[in-house]
């Protein structure tokens, strides 16, 4: 059994799949493109979704802050000022959304909501031998973030980080491809197949390894994590009572370094370590100001 | 309050004044303009 897959699950994280599972059905309620053939054009489209969600899905009603932040730089390369206007339009109200929910839960959204993390934990159950993952890989998701989101989409116009995303490929042309728009879509060409490998390769990479692709892509999860430092969703350890059995590391399923790490933009807030803690050393929860005495160490 | 908890109040000031900010330069409906149809680039249409 991989590390930190526990058969019977303690504290919060027993209702996480179910979490997940009301994700999924929230962020893609649209089961009307069955009969219409059309995908949602409603006002929902214009706000965000607290998740990895491709807009290209024909069931979803919101939008994905990732392809909004790239379209927003992607604006800002047009020489008419009132399209430039605009891509700080967009870029600000992308940016504000990423900033509330990163300020007020961090990156809870991705243990809690988001539907392509639900996916790779569903194909990490997949009985293969399960393999480490080394920590440097985790920094690739800071290049990728500054030049596939912000930086090409503002040099080329275009963007880059949805021609590869693999999320887009699962939910947007898998289901497209399957049941066909009444409007009949262009020709796909040869980056479809592109997207095809991409994403036959996360599924392979996602059997070894737990949720590869938000540990070491997403770009959503990297913006929330940063937040970890303010965010009043709050992990804190009482260490005058930690025995270091070890057990929080041990169930940590993105293998961080537990009571130290509580705080580390790489946790995806899944609050195993929760309920694996014997003594209740490790809490979760909104902190407001300090009422409870709490000692928390840093990232 | 403590300093976190004063850190993060402030930074949801900010995050209102750019979400005002943001409507005066139409950053919602922008944005629903651009979601509403099928993004070519997210199923690989060039």
């Amino acid at each position: 059994m991989a590390k930190g897959v526990e058969k019977r699950k303690r504290g919060p994280e027993r209702y996480r799949w179910r979490s997940q599972a009301a994700g999924l059905l929230l962020l893609n309620p649209f089961f009307g493109y069955f009969i219409s053939r059309t995908p949602y054009e409603g006002p929902l489209k214009g706000i965000c979704a607290p998740g990895l969600n491709c807009y290209a899905c024909p069931f979803t009603a919101f939008a994905c802050p990732v392809g909004g932040l790239q379209y927003g730089f992607a604006l800002l390369r047009d020489r008419a000022a009132e399209t430039i206007l605009k891509g700080f339009g967009v870029i600000l109200y992308v940016g504000a959304f990423l900033s509330f929910v990163g300020t007020l839960v961090g990156r809870l959204p991705c243990g809690w909501i988001c539907p392509f993390g639900l996916f790779q934990e569903l194909v990490h159950r997949v009985p293969l031998r399960k393999r480490g993952f080394p920590r440097r890989v985790a920094s690739l998701r800071y290049p990728i973030l500054l030049g596939l989101v912000l930086l090409l989409p503002l040099l080329t116009g275009a963007s880059w980080f949805s021609r590869l995303c693999p999320a887009g490929f699962l939910e947007g042309a898998l289901p497209l491809k399957a049941i066909p728009p009444a409007s009949p879509l262009p020709k796909a060409g040869g980056l479809l197949w592109f997207k095809a490998v991409l994403f036959g390769a996360l599924i392979v990479w996602s059997a070894l390894v737990y949720r590869p692709f938000c540990r070491a892509v997403c770009p959503l999860g990297t913006i929330w994590g940063e937040f970890h430092r303010v965010s009043l969703f709050r992990l804190d350890a009482k260490l005058a009572l930690c025995s270091s059995c070890g057990k929080c590391s041990g169930s940590c399923p993105v293998d961080l370094e537990l009571p130290e790490e509580l705080s580390s933009p790489r946790c995806i807030r899944c609050l195993r370590c929760v309920g694996s803690c014997p003594h209740g050393v490790i809490s979760a929860g909104f902190r407001w100001g300090s009422r409870e005495k709490v000692t928390e160490k840093g990232v | 309050m403590d300093a976190r908890s004063r850190r993060a109040l402030i930074i949801l000031g900010l995050t209102l004044g750019a979400f005002l900010l943001s409507l005066l330069w139409e950053g919602p409906r922008s944005l629903y303009t651009h979601a509403a149809v099928i993004c070519l680039d997210c199923i690989g249409i060039l």
